[in-house]
């Protein structure tokens, strides 16, 4: 319904890349087994706590501005769903509504947050879920706050230029801390951080710039996911000593060798001493 | 003379204790080693029957879900279920206490680890406590050469029935374990550790066993299983 053509854009790649994704190795997933599709939901729209339904149910109650809510778990399907300023009646007029269709085994985020120009606006973003590689993790940055396009470094080098309100841009980079600040494209000061921002092997970390420039609450939240779909094998204990550590071999090895060793040469002496 | 004498006993005494020595560490090793790996029974797949997917692993089938079919669904007023993600494992038994942090698959579908050895890690894309069906997978260091033992180091002492304890929001699920596997890591299945399809269970993942330099990983997975505390095994 009001859901911007770029969020709808996103919604059409995600189920495209789920589409994809599930010639290979797909619904294995906890959620997929169970038909049903993971959903955060961000709000980025400040002095407005709200009541959000689904389908006319009531799913998060008193959501305030700089909260992410969630995962939950949906039964996969289409759903109807509206934002109310917290404590209206559930027939009253919604602030928000869209319709989100959401499939099994899907991670999405809703964001309750504002055009560049500052209207408020619901815009369903996919979570792309994809393996990133060996000890790396994806940082993706969703702009959905009232300000112009910002340029996004990570430490002294640009890493998305020019992302503007509604958009988002996803790089991998090995885990780790990134010091990360927005600035106005262009520019560069920053309108936000710098910050570091954990990035774990395996996850997704969603920065989200909320809040309105102009009205001076311009901040992040943050959001982690899963990537890479079901394991095929764990790796723990990476390098070490005390393979069974209650029981190390190598004392038996080494007093057992020194032990063969003198049972070796005595026997030798023994011979020796006899031919004497 | 005396030169003699000792030439005489030297060869002996080392027969002695060369004897006490290679009997005494092969009975060492013998006591001290554990008998193996294996305890109790693997839970069976529980409630689902389900086909097996493209990489081994279980994976849904249609009108199989347990809320029912969904043709009609979209109508409905949605059940929704905050995921309780769990923030630490307890395992008193063996001296766990340690904090969780959620993780996710790697590129050639390693299951990543937390970096920090006295972490473990949930797999997010897994199950999560108190849900009616599925794996809450974890996964943790024995040790690490760099920065010491892991919070799993033990995790082979655990017995079928030795509780362990996950912290998630707020409240303490408790599991018991049914069964203790060691598996070359070439071998382990993948179904029965990481599959969703199945009643619900913990999974509790770690390395064990010969330890390969050339790759610096251990050969085996050490993989506890629990159910719920209270249900049947």
């Amino acid at each position: 319904m009001r859901i911007s053509k770029l969020a709808a854009a996103s919604l059409t790649a995600g189920f495209l890349a789920l589409t994809a994704g599930s010639a290979g190795a797909t619904a294995i997933s906890a959620s997929a087994a169970t038909g049903e599709a993971t959903v955060t939901v961000v709000h980025g729209i400040p002095n407005t706590p709200v009541d959000v339904y689904a389908n006319g149910k009531k799913i998060l109650s008193g959501f305030t501005f700089k909260t992410v809510a969630g995962p939950l778990q949906l039964p996969a399907g289409s759903y109807a769903i509206d934002v109310r300023k917290a404590g209206s009646a559930a027939a009253s007029a919604p602030v928000l509504s869209a319709t989100e269709q959401v499939t099994a085994g899907e991670n999405a985020t809703i964001v309750a947050g504002l055009t560049a120009s500052g209207t408020p606006v619901l815009t369903a973003f996919a979570n792309d879920t994809s393996a990133a590689g060996t000890s790396k993790g994806r940082l993706v940055v969703r702009h959905v706050a009232e300000a112009p396009a910002v340029d996004v470094y990570a430490g002294s080098s640009k890493v998305i230029s020019g992302l503007a309100s509604g958009q988002q841009q996803a790089l991998d980079v090995p885990a780790g801390s990134v010091p990360a600040k927005v600035t106005l494209a262009g520019q560069t000061a920053a309108v936000l951080g710098p910050v570091n921002v954990p990035v774990t092997a395996g996850m997704g970390t969603v920065v989200y710039a909320i809040g309105s420039a102009a009205g001076h609450t311009l901040t992040a939240v943050t959001q982690q996911y899963p990537l890479g779909g079901a394991p095929s094998s764990a790796q723990a204990g990476s390098g070490g000593l005390g393979a069974d550590p209650n029981t190390p071999v190598w004392p038996f090895v080494l007093i057992g060798g020194a032990g063969v060793a003198l049972i070796a040469t005595g026997a030798v002496g023994t011979a020796r001493r006899r031919r004497a | 003379m005396t030169a003699r004498r000792r030439r005489v006993r030297w060869p002996v005494a080392a027969l002695i204790v060369g004897l006490a020595l290679a009997g005494g560490s092969a009975v060492g090793y013998a006591v001290t080693r554990p008998p193996g790996h294996d305890y109790g029974a693997v839970p069976p797949p529980g409630i689902y029957q389900a086909g097996t997917g493209s990489q081994g692993v279980t994976v849904a089938r249609p009108g199989a879900s347990r809320r029912g079919g969904t043709a009609g669904r979209s109508a409905a007023a949605p059940d929704v279920t905050a995921v309780r993600v769990p923030v630490r494992l307890l395992i008193p038994a063996i001296g766990v206490s340690a904090p969780v942090l959620p993780t996710g698959v790697q590129a050639g579908g390693s299951l990543a680890i937390p970096p920090d050895p006295s972490d473990v890690g949930w797999w997010a894309g897994g199950g999560f406590p108190g849900e009616p069906t599925g794996a809450v997978v974890l996964v943790g260091h024995i040790n690490s050469a760099v920065l010491g033992p892991g919070a799993l180091l033990r995790l082979q002492d655990v017995r079928p029935g030795t509780v362990i304890t996950v912290m998630a929001s707020g409240q303490a699920y408790r599991y018991r374990v049914v069964a203790l596997r060691a598996y070359a890591k070439a071998g382990l299945p993948v179904a029965a550790v990481f599959g969703q399809q199945v009643a619900p269970r913990l999974v509790v993942v770690s390395c064990g066993g010969p330890f390969d330099a050339s790759t610096g990983h251990y050969l085996d997975n050490i993989v506890a299983y629990a159910v719920p505390s209270g249900t049947a095994p």
